[in-house]
């Protein structure tokens, strides 16, 4: 059974239609690259699956292990192993980095059944999980990314996919604000979380991060829907082309 | 319409108790006594013109339409131990219940050697000299009927004497407790003195609890004054039953070199006043006063400051954060006054407010009175709901609605409680924000 399962799903925002029929089969244990030029719904499509307020969900739906996610809130999905990693994420001033960390990770237990985790087994989880991808542990203390940069920020939102070992996980646009060290770094973080059961819907604008992660699949996404999809040389080939072709035919 | 002051019974007894009062017999202290309630009848109790009372006369009207009863009058409440209200805290204690003194609650024994702490009525009786000219010396009583009313009746209370030089290793805890020992509804004034000496370092915790379901009043008035270089950490933590008036006075006079860092925390209760006034009267003197509320259910919680830089080089600044849910209430007034001539100011103040509900309501009125052409001054206030954008991002980590919603109002109230330096203290008022959302959980 595919992991993932999103059938002719339309969307729209404020009435206005953004997703225009999205079909997209993700199997357990793949990674799929979805890439397109600006401003045509990528983002739409993820804050959709993981069930961001906002967004009118018209025709089509998503399934989750065969079974339609669309009553679940935002927190069901995550507990249920949807991960999404954000483009931008946000500062939460007076909220300590290990603070979330351990909510997060508490109520993914109590979704599972379990107790809350050991004070001192949730310390040693996290400083080594936090090591391999070079953050200090004083970034833990600090508030939840308040004053990190741009690579600081998206290694935090990596620690936290580490951490919950989502089943699913999509990345928007990680790759934007990174240097090439970041990059890197993010990149073997994602990685080593790949795992024949673990799928990845990675979500960029440029080839460069997929040098690092490689795809199965990759999906060109434009006016609203998925318009071609190949192996990883359809990405070089954008690379090389552009996205000019699609752009005038949507 | 102003309030006919024969109608406010304390007025009446008061009048009548200056005598049997401690220190009864000492011509300055009556002089001072008859000066403060004289000023409270002339100004009656705060009403639609007085300016400094403007967002919260009306919340405060209920005083006079009730009989509150001086404690004096009401008899003794009695009080076996510490009411877990209060915060569990270790350090030098000391207890004012109703405003006056409680030997069996306080500890005062493993006070240092240049520090002194005294229950006022005690110094009156035995060594009133060493109080003439320094109690009542900074309170003022224009457009401050409360603190005059409270003056006129002052009795006993926490004196605090530190040597020049003096460290206080650990913080000393001031604890006043209200409590209505009959079915009256009483009134107390705990007054508190601080006299921090030049060069000395101490922390002060001041809790106010009010116990019971009858209504309480409590009129603290402190007077500080921050002699050179001495550093003064102040940190008030307000934690009422539902039915509690408080309507707190602070004069503060910092000299050169001297800091003042002051926190408070604002909890429960009907309506709460919080009037600090501070003098920065010398040089490189510094003020901070930072602060957290929330109010809930009906709620009123008032918070007006004057900053008053009266020389050059000083510094100051404000930081204040409330929390308003179901019909609360807030209130911010900032002044910030630069005198003529107190060049190279550095005058900050900060208000954020979070509405939690469509009922709430929040009044900032920020105020600078600049004189001065050199100085670095600023004001700002932000008032808004929850952050759809971080509720996202919780949620979307797996945290349900709730618990979003409260990590966020905590986390919101804890960036500036993480302003409070002493760990123990902090430790304790974060305590206090969580039990305050947990309890709010119960209800919803």
């Amino acid at each position: 059974m595919a992991l993932i399962e999103i059938q002719n799903l339309h969307a729209s925002v404020d009435g206005k239609e953004i997703l225009k029929g999205v079909d997209l089969v993700i199997e357990p244990g793949t990674v799929h690259a979805l890439m397109g030029p600006n401003g045509t719904g990528k983002s739409t499509l993820s804050n959709i699956i993981s069930g961001r307020p906002g967004y009118q969900v018209t025709e089509g739906r998503i399934l989750l292990n065969g079974e339609d996610i669309a009553d679940m809130e935002p927190d069901q999905r995550a507990n249920a192993g949807i991960f999404l990693a954000f483009q931008y994420p946000v500062e939460i001033p007076g909220v300590a980095s290990s603070t979330f960390l351990k909510a997060a990770i508490n109520a993914k237990r109590r979704f599972q059944g379990l107790g809350e985790i050991d004070a001192m087994e949730f310390l040693k989880l996290v400083k080594g999980k936090a090591k391999e991808l070079g953050i200090r542990d004083d970034m833990l203390k600090r508030p939840v990314n308040v004053g990190f940069s741009g690579g600081e920020k998206k290694r935090a939102d990596i620690l936290q996919m580490a951490l919950l070992q989502p089943q699913f996980a999509i990345l928007d646009e990680t790759d934007s604000g990174l240097d090439i060290d970041a990059l890197r770094v993010v990149s073997e973080g994602v990685n080593s979380l790949r795992t024949a059961d673990r799928s990845f819907l990675v979500i960029t604008h440029y080839q460069r991060l997929l040098s690092y992660i490689v795809p199965d699949v990759v999906h060109v996404f434009a006016g609203g829907k998925i318009v071609r999809s190949g192996g990883p040389e359809l990405a070089e080939e954008l690379e090389a082309k552009g996205y000019a072709d699609y752009v005038s035919a949507a | 319409m102003s309030v006919v002051l024969s109608e406010i019974p304390v007025v009446t007894a008061a009048t009548g108790l200056s005598p049997v009062l401690p220190g009864g017999h000492l011509p300055w202290l009556t002089g001072l006594r008859q000066a403060a309630l004289a000023a409270f009848q002339q100004q009656g109790l705060p009403h639609r013109r007085t300016e400094a009372f403007k967002y919260s006369f009306a919340a405060l009207g209920v005083v006079g339409k009730l009989d509150f009863v001086p404690a004096l009058i009401a008899g003794d409440a009695t009080l076996e131990a510490l009411p877990a209200a209060l915060p569990a805290f270790d350090g030098h204690k000391v207890v004012l219940l109703n405003g006056s003194y409680a030997p069996h609650l306080s500890d005062r024994a493993a006070l240092p050697a240049g520090v002194e702490v005294q229950p006022l009525a005690s110094l009156l009786a035995r060594q009133p000299e060493r109080l003439e000219g320094l109690l009542g010396s900074l309170v003022q009583y224009d457009e401050q009927p409360f603190a005059a009313l409270a003056s006129g009746l002052v009795d006993d209370g926490v004196v605090v004497l530190l040597e020049a030089g003096t460290v206080i290793d650990r913080p000393l805890h001031i604890v006043s407790i209200t409590l209505t020992p009959g079915d009256a509804p009483v009134m107390a004034q705990p007054r508190l003195l601080i006299k921090a000496g030049a060069g000395s370092t101490a922390t002060i915790l001041e809790s106010h609890v009010a116990l019971g379901e009858t209504e309480t009043l409590s009129l603290p008035v402190a007077e500080i004054l921050v002699e050179p270089n001495a550093r003064l950490t102040h940190v008030k933590v307000r934690n009422d039953t539902a039915r509690a008036l408080h309507v707190a006075s602070r004069t503060v006079k910092v000299l050169a070199g001297g800091i003042y860092q002051a926190f408070a925390l604002s909890l429960g209760g009907a309506v709460a006043r919080d009037d600090i006034a501070v003098e920065l009267a010398g040089e490189q003197a510094e003020a901070h006063l930072n602060g957290a509320y929330a109010a809930r259910d009906y709620q009123h919680m008032d918070t007006t400051i004057h900053m008053d830089h009266a020389v050059p080089n000083g510094r100051s600044s404000q930081v204040y954060k409330g929390v308003l849910a179901d019909h609360g209430r807030g209130v911010f007034q900032g002044k910030v006054t630069v005198r003529k001539g107190a060049q190279h100011t550095d005058g900050q103040q900060l208000h954020k407010a979070l509405l939690l509900s469509e009922s709430a309501e929040v009044d900032v009125k920020p105020e600078l009175k600049i004189y001065a052409d050199d100085v670095t001054c600023s004001h700002g206030a932000a008032c808004g709901e929850l952050d759809d954008e971080a509720l996202f991002y919780l949620r979307a980590r797996g945290l349900d609605e709730a618990t979003a919603r409260d990590l966020l109002i905590e986390g919101f109230l804890d960036d500036v409680v993480e302003q409070v330096e002493n760990d123990a203290i902090r430790t304790v008022l974060a305590g206090l924000v969580r039990a305050w959302l947990d309890a709010r959980q119960e209800v919803a």
